[in-house]
């Protein structure tokens, strides 16, 4: 079971979540933050979800807590889409005020982009003298020879 | 109805993890070649498409395929576009070793399911001409000639 790193002060994100007034200045101040750039470099973004599932699935919710989940999914939203997006997703937020909200802002500005290998066909050879149909109409320029001087 | 917003095609398509936005490298307006048949190594295939939200679906099927002239170098594969409840999307299309056997107009097409049109992007593979043979061949032999020191 993951549990909050003791090296992150959590002092700072309690006096952000109490200061912030509106789910932009929540998010603005946290994103900025030191704590949560050290959250998202030290877990992956299962890692991120699944502490933050721990700390709003206890029944007793101190305000640490609240500020500490706040916190992890701003952290997620630092993460790449692509590996956070199903995690982000998943999340049950309803507890939390903002917490849809804040969901929101970060899924805001994402462009879902796939990414597509394709195979081509194996390398085949034509006949000697054909050429594909494109090439008849636009015959290549005589061959001129120039002749270097060294 | 949903459009395609720009196709282009370069040796690689990058997506930055942090930003979120795509970079082309090296966009492919032609290719000149030594000898046929040949193989580009890399190329990479960027669609940017945009939808309306409101009538068109947020799942939709399309294809690709690669043709020179009549020939065909890859054969129509599905793709499929998941826009997430979003209005944009974009799909990278790698093709890891393009076999080129003759010179002639390459055309990569991009087609939605049910689009009356494909989104075409072509580009013309000639052989070098004898000038850019023999310069080719001058930096070769040039850079054969340079002293290790």
């Amino acid at each position: 079971m993951i549990t909050w790193p003791e090296d992150i002060d959590s002092s700072e994100l309690v006096m952000t979540y109490v200061a912030a007034n509106t789910p932009a200045y929540l998010f603005k101040r946290l994103r900025s933050s030191d704590s949560v750039n050290r959250l998202a470099k030290a877990f992956a973004p299962e890692e991120l979800g699944e502490l933050c599932t721990t700390l709003l699935s206890s029944p007793v919710r101190r305000q640490v807590d609240v500020a500490r989940a706040y916190a992890l999914i701003v952290a997620l939203g630092a993460k790449d889409d692509h590996y956070r997006k199903g995690v982000l997703r998943a999340l049950d937020l309803a507890v939390l005020d903002w917490g849809n909200a804040i969901r929101g802002m970060i899924t805001a500005r994402d462009i879902p982009t796939g990414t597509v290998t394709i195979s081509p066909l194996p390398v085949m050879p034509l006949p000697a003298g054909a050429v594909p149909g494109s090439v008849k109409s636009t015959p290549l320029p005589p061959q001129t020879v120039i002749q270097v001087s060294r | 109805m949903i459009r395609v917003k720009l196709m282009v095609a370069g040796s690689h398509v990058v997506r930055d993890a942090d930003t979120n936005t795509v970079s082309v490298f090296n966009i492919l307006e032609g290719l000149a070649v030594f000898a046929f048949p040949a193989v580009v190594q890399f190329v990479a295939i960027l669609v940017m498409l945009e939808r309306d939200q409101s009538t068109d679906p947020a799942v939709v099927d399309a294809s690709f395929s690669a043709h020179l002239g009549d020939l065909t170098l890859v054969p129509e594969s599905p793709v499929r576009i998941d826009f997430e409840g979003k209005i944009r999307s974009r799909q990278i299309l790698r093709i890891n070793g393009l076999a080129i056997p003759a010179p002639g107009l390459l055309r990569l097409t991009f087609k939605l399911s049910g689009a009356p049109d494909a989104t075409v992007y072509s580009f013309d593979v000639a052989r070098m001409s004898p000038e850019q043979q023999i310069e080719i061949t001058n930096a070769q032999q040039s850079a054969q000639e340079v002293p290790l020191v």
